[in-house]
């Protein structure tokens, strides 16, 4: 990695942590803003997935899903968009489904690095289960306005945190005469 | 293909079309030595990063997806590895991103093999040894192309492999990195699916783990671009038309033969030692280097050495400033800008931009990376 693209995750990441801090500062209306920013970027990325059915994967096997996903997606993000009066329920089933979509495939790739013996299942494990953990705490403590809030809050500040881990690992390699 | 193929077989391939016990062992070198060429090796001993022929891993989850570093794998792939076959393929009702990705897929027999040998002729055994890398390559990757793409390299997960016999079974996959392949249980390592078009994991053949570099394998598949039909590799085939289209080209390059042409197999220098060939790319065998290093030996009486990558390093560092391109990895260096010049050059004029740009100096002067300085000024020496 070079030392520029180094410097520009490391700022990347100290930006999103203090974006986290403030939106955790003020809860109310850090409902509206998130629940804003999610109908924008499913709209986002059902058109991009649109765009790329109708410039590559219609010529692809099994392009199709790239078409089903990208309108489930865009319809998504315009009923999200519409529903912005209520964007404490939006956020809940945000944050909730996303953490329990990444439960579901950490949890899958952690039985099948166990079947190739590889010792990365014991972390995926945990992510797992962390994952879950959310959700049910989300579904849980529903009715108050700042729980939601501080897990998505949390989950930005995590992964700034692996943002700046990875900008200052070591990635050159050795070369042994 | 693997240094079995691309370092032992290729001396066979070599002694048998003519060149001295010497001569094979550099061109083999050579040949193998593409798959070393890093940026980071070059850079370890000095030289060039424009001289690069192949990637690390680590150098490729490195790069940056953008359009600059997409150009610059593309380079290295397509032009050492993934030779496209037709840069003018036509695609009914296809965006011209599409046509642009499509006309990459590699496969024998295509004009720019014909150019990469030709390009060869009267160079330098490195030169020579490059092309015979690029050659053999085409047999081995077709199907896939060297740049990062979902929709041609992906592939479907109904592979199986047909056997002797005519019996058949289904192969399975993982996606552990460095784990090593079960010839025995048909399970084999691949990269995992990325739905990003541009992913680094969607470059060649990835998805289909090492089943294209294994000669005893023959397997059917369904690749992403070609409309759902079905496609049979026949390795331990086609390898053998790349080892005897090896000793065809290289007898060319020696000047035995007059022209060049495509779907042209020696067959009589290799007639004695046929059945030799047919049973190593027969076997099933992770690596067949010990095979091809004895049959190497049967042919012309020699041990060859192991591989070494650090063979000529010394040489190339301890050369005067002036004089490195007369070592062994400077005339390397300098066929291998050649190749990668020619090749971005025809996918250019092809009107794709996949590659980057290509200004031609006959017709426009010098412009562009100023490490190709070296390789003008060695062309004009020439002239």
């Amino acid at each position: 990695m070079t030392r520029a693209r180094r410097i520009i995750k490391i700022i990347g990441a100290v930006v999103l942590i203090h974006i986290a801090l403030f939106l955790m500062l003020i809860p109310y209306l850090a409902f509206q803003l998130i629940g804003m920013m999610f109908s924008v970027m499913l709209i986002f990325y059902g058109l991009k997935f649109i765009l790329f059915y109708i410039t590559h994967a219609s010529h692809m096997v099994n392009g199709k899903w790239f078409l089903v996903l990208g309108l489930v997606l865009f319809d998504v993000g315009v009923f999200a968009s519409l529903m912005q009066n209520q964007s404490k329920l939006l956020m809940i089933i945000y944050i909730a489904g996303a953490h329990l979509i990444g439960a579901i495939l950490r949890l899958i790739r952690a039985v099948g690095n166990k079947k190739d013996n590889n010792p990365g299942w014991i972390i995926d494990c945990m992510q797992s289960i962390g994952n879950f953990i959310q959700v049910a705490v989300c579904i849980i403590f529903s009715q108050y306005v700042e729980v939601p809030v501080f897990i998505y809050c949390s989950g930005l500040i995590y992964s700034a945190i692996l943002q700046i881990i990875q900008a200052c690992k070591r990635t050159a390699i050795v070369y042994v005469q | 293909m693997q240094a079995d193929f691309h370092y032992y077989a290729t001396y066979c391939a070599a002694y048998l079309a003519g060149y001295s016990h010497e001569e094979s062992l550099a061109l083999c070198y050579s040949d193998q030595f593409v798959d070393c060429c890093t940026k980071t090796f070059l850079k370890s001993i000095s030289a060039t990063v424009h001289a690069a022929t192949s990637q690390t891993q680590a150098e490729l989850v490195d790069m940056r997806a953008d359009i600059i570093g997409l150009q610059d794998i593309t380079r290295i792939w397509a032009s050492f590895h993934f030779l496209p076959r037709d840069l003018y393929a036509k695609v009914d009702f296809a965006s011209k991103a599409y046509k642009n990705k499509y006309r990459l897929i590699c496969g024998p027999n295509g004009a720019l093999v014909k150019d990469t040998v030709e390009l060869a002729r009267g160079k330098s055994i490195q030169a020579a040894g490059i092309a015979m890398h690029v050659l053999a390559d085409t047999w081995a990757h077709q199907a896939f192309a060297g740049t990062p793409s979902l929709v041609i390299n992906n592939t479907d997960d109904s592979f199986y492999e047909y056997f002797p016999d005519g019996t058949y079974r289904k192969l399975s996959f993982k996606h552990s990195p460095g784990a090593s392949d079960d010839i025995r249980e048909g399970v084999y390592n691949s990269t995992v699916f990325n739905p990003s078009e541009n992913n680094i994991l969607n470059l060649g053949h990835g998805h289909a783990g090492h089943l294209p570099d294994y000669s005893f394998i023959k397997y059917k598949y369904m690749p992403a671009w070609d409309n759902y039909r079905e496609f049979l590799k026949d390795n331990p085939s086609d390898y053998q038309k790349a080892f005897c289209q090896m000793v065809y080209a290289m007898k060319y390059l020696r000047g035995g033969v007059e022209t060049f042409e495509l779907d042209t197999y020696e067959e009589e220098a290799v007639k004695e030692y046929i059945g030799r060939v047919f049973l190593i790319l027969h076997k099933r065998q992770l690596d067949a280097s010990r095979d091809w290093k004895d049959l190497a030996k049967d042919i012309s009486g020699h041990d060859i050495p192991d591989f070494d990558v650090q063979t000529y390093v010394e040489e190339y560092k301890n050369a005067a400033p002036d004089d490195k391109d007369e070592t062994f990895l400077g005339r390397f260096f300098l066929a291998a800008m050649a190749q990668k010049s020619m090749v971005t050059n025809k996918i250019y004029t092809s009107g794709n931009l996949l590659a980057g740009f290509s200004v031609d100096y006959k017709s426009k002067g010098f412009g562009g990376i100023r490490d190709y300085l070296t390789l003008v000024s060695n062309s004009v020496r020439n002239e």
